[in-house]
């Protein structure tokens, strides 16, 4: 964690310099389109929401300079925007239920052919939604727990009690498999 | 440093979960992101800008307005009351008023009178009291 404003990337994103947007882009956007896309589950949504965290900074860069964490303020504002986008699919999935098919998320995770892989998938999936939110910002955001309880809004303590839960669930629901997962590390 | 390290039977898990298939946005995403980005801060650039010629240009179309109510309430005609007294009638009531005025010099003043109110646009020539008034 940086002290307020000694990242000069912050300095350059405040004056509004567009090559900045374009270095932060470039740093994060692909891990953060991977944890949109495994908290929202469709490519469009998940690209979506990566636009408008860039958009929202945008708007909101005359604070960047005195930021303590850009990764914290850039995975929470995903965060928001997840949120607001499933709200809006939830939305269009009463007004018009024909349009249920693509409102229910397909899940567009990379296909695998092995079926242990998928199967993690599918335990991931099921996990309650605090516990998969904090799995997704740690393996597909790549934020520390400090980070992720800025972004969620919980203890540190929280956040690593919650991933753990998490990883105990991922390997009894993988029990079977587990053998030849651990084979092929 | 995580100061929250984790049992070591669950290592092996997160490393695979860390190691599988790590998908990418599409090849469209970053020039979309960054021309919306362009867009915005070149929005809000100039956005000051055209406040400021829409606020002249509003302060100069009431302006325009007003004058232009002002022109069309203004006669600028040099009108004459018809219930005006004559330059001769001026001249006789100034005699009276003064008898030691002589008849030149009370037409000279009646005439100046008029001459007076023509140029002003008013009339004052009714105001003189007829002698009839003050006697």
């Amino acid at each position: 964690m940086n002290g307020p404003g000694t990242d000069p990337l912050l300095l350059r994103l405040a004056a509004g310099d567009e090559g900045a947007f374009a270095a932060l882009y470039d740093r994060f956007a692909a891990r953060m389109y991977r944890a949109a896309l495994r908290m929202l589950g469709r490519r469009e949504d998940a690209e979506d929401a990566v636009q408008e965290v860039f958009l929202a900074t945008v708007r909101s860069r005359a604070g960047l300079g005195a930021l303590r964490d850009l990764t914290a303020y850039l995975f929470a504002a995903l965060h928001r925007a997840a949120g607001r986008c499933a709200v809006r699919r939830a939305r269009a999935l009463r007004a018009s239920p024909a349009a249920a098919g693509e409102a229910i998320a397909p899940d567009e995770q990379p296909a695998s052919d092995d079926p242990d892989w998928r199967r993690l998938q599918r335990a991931i999936r099921s996990l309650p939604d605090e516990q998969r939110e904090v799995m997704t910002l740690k393996i597909d955001g790549e934020l520390t727990f400090a980070q992720i309880a800025q972004v969620v809004g919980v203890s540190v303590s929280t956040a690593a009690s919650r991933y753990r839960y998490a990883l105990a669930k991922l390997r009894a629901s993988l029990a079977g498999a587990s053998t030849s997962l651990e084979r092929r590390r | 440093m995580e100061s929250y390290p984790l049992p070591p039977e669950f290592e092996g898990l997160e490393r695979l979960l860390a190691c599988g298939p790590r998908p990418e946005p599409s090849a469209a995403l970053r020039p979309r992101v960054l021309g919306s980005v362009r867009s915005e801060l070149h929005r809000e650039c100039g956005s000051p800008k055209w406040q400021f010629a829409a606020a002249f240009a509003a302060v100069v179309l009431v302006g325009l307005g007003l004058s232009l109510g002002v022109l069309q309430a203004t006669s600028f005609a040099l009108q004459q009351r018809p219930s005006a007294p004559s330059v001769d009638e001026v001249a006789r009531r100034l005699q009276v008023l003064s008898p030691g005025l002589s008849r030149e010099d009370s037409l000279r003043q009646a005439m100046l009178r008029h001459i007076g109110a023509e140029a002003s646009g008013r009339t004052t020539l009714s105001d003189l009291p007829s002698p009839r008034d003050i006697l």
